[in-house]
């Protein structure tokens, strides 16, 4: 004869991983949906001076993280400026004073 | 004007405009090497007398402080920059002003044209700032700070890898996210092996060396080409696992 506590308690599992595996169902379809199609680059060659594209914030994110990106796309740039100069220069001539 | 000195003229503003500078530099009229050291005339061309030759003298050296100047604003600005290269520049444009002032005042002293003429050669063959100086500082501070990008993404990359370990998003995004995480400190390394040396290179670069270091300043401007080039993909893989994980 089946214990009745113990088939009661069987059922709550059994509705239990239901309801478990309905939530999981609902995060992967969200995250799907979310998800850029953009391939990440594996070559090492890109161009130089690509503006950061803007990243949609879905919560904000914690700690430094934000600080550390703006204070490296700053130098980015700063780096793309000062290797315009830097190849100007290489393409001149010092040419002749007296002239 | 040719088109290199446009060039290096749109450069100029771009950098000056950064820094809230005014004012372009011009260069001396364009040849296609610097003047190699001849006797010098006795005489006076036709219509170039030694009153002239000082005035233009005189111009090209102005023109040299002006571009030393604007440099010095560079160095004094870059935040990339380490305080000992920062010194390091400093201490050499602050040299090549109070040179150049120093042999203007010379060359307006000078009373026969052949002196003259040899004197102001000199503000080609010691100091080369066009072609060496400037090149050199704007080098150092590209260096140092793509030097001072890759240690920024080296604190970055284990935050990263923070957020993909606690993230809610699925297991496939999750590897897709390391995937990016992966690239991104793959190409972290590549900039810092490109990058390594190059600013030691060029920063004691001399005039006396010339023409020997325009092989070495080329060089050191692949290198950081290269390393740039890297950080452009670094930066994306940030953007992309930002972008997955939905922050």
């Amino acid at each position: 004869m089946i214990n009745g506590t113990a088939f009661r308690n069987g059922m709550l599992g059994v509705l239990a991983a239901v309801a478990v595996a309905g939530c999981g169902a609902t995060r992967l379809s969200n995250a799907a949906d979310s998800t850029s199609v953009t391939a990440p680059s594996g070559a090492a060659t890109q161009t130089p001076g690509v503006t950061p594209s803007a990243v949609p914030s879905a919560a904000p994110i914690s700690g430094q993280v934000p600080q550390q990106i703006n204070s490296i796309d700053s130098q980015l740039s700063t780096i793309d400026a000062q290797i315009s100069a830097a190849n100007a220069g290489l393409s001149t001539s010092e040419g002749d004073p007296s002239q | 004007m040719t088109a290199r000195i446009v060039a290096r003229g749109v450069a100029t503003l771009v950098l000056t405009a950064g820094l809230g500078l005014a004012g372009a530099r011009a260069v001396d009229a364009a040849s296609t090497s610097s003047p190699a050291p001849t006797s010098a005339p006795t005489t006076a061309p036709n219509a170039l007398t030694l009153a002239t030759l000082k005035e233009r003298c005189n111009v090209a050296v102005q023109r040299r402080l002006g571009t030393l100047s604007a440099d010095g604003t560079f160095v004094k600005h870059a935040a990339g920059l380490t305080s000992t290269d920062r010194t390091t520049l400093a201490s050499q444009i602050s040299a090549d002003q109070q040179g150049l002032t120093a042999l203007d005042l010379t060359i307006q002293g000078d009373t026969s044209f052949q002196q003259a003429h040899v004197d102001c050669q000199r503000i080609v063959t010691d100091y080369r700032v066009y072609v060496l100086e400037d090149p050199t500082i704007h080098e150092t501070i590209a260096g140092d700070g793509i030097t001072k990008v890759n240690s920024t993404l080296d604190v970055l990359i284990p935050e990263l890898q923070t957020l993909i370990d606690n993230s809610s998003v699925s297991a496939t995004i999750k590897a897709e996210a390391q995937a990016d995480l992966n690239d991104l400190t793959g190409k972290v390394n590549a900039s810092s092996t490109s990058i390594s040396g190059v600013t030691s290179s060029v920063i004691n670069l001399s005039p006396a060396g010339w023409p020997g270091d325009q092989v070495v300043l080329k060089s050191a401007a692949q290198n950081i080409k290269t390393a740039r080039a890297d950080l452009a993909g670094a930066r994306e893989d940030v953007n992309h696992i930002l972008q997955l994980l939905g922050e």
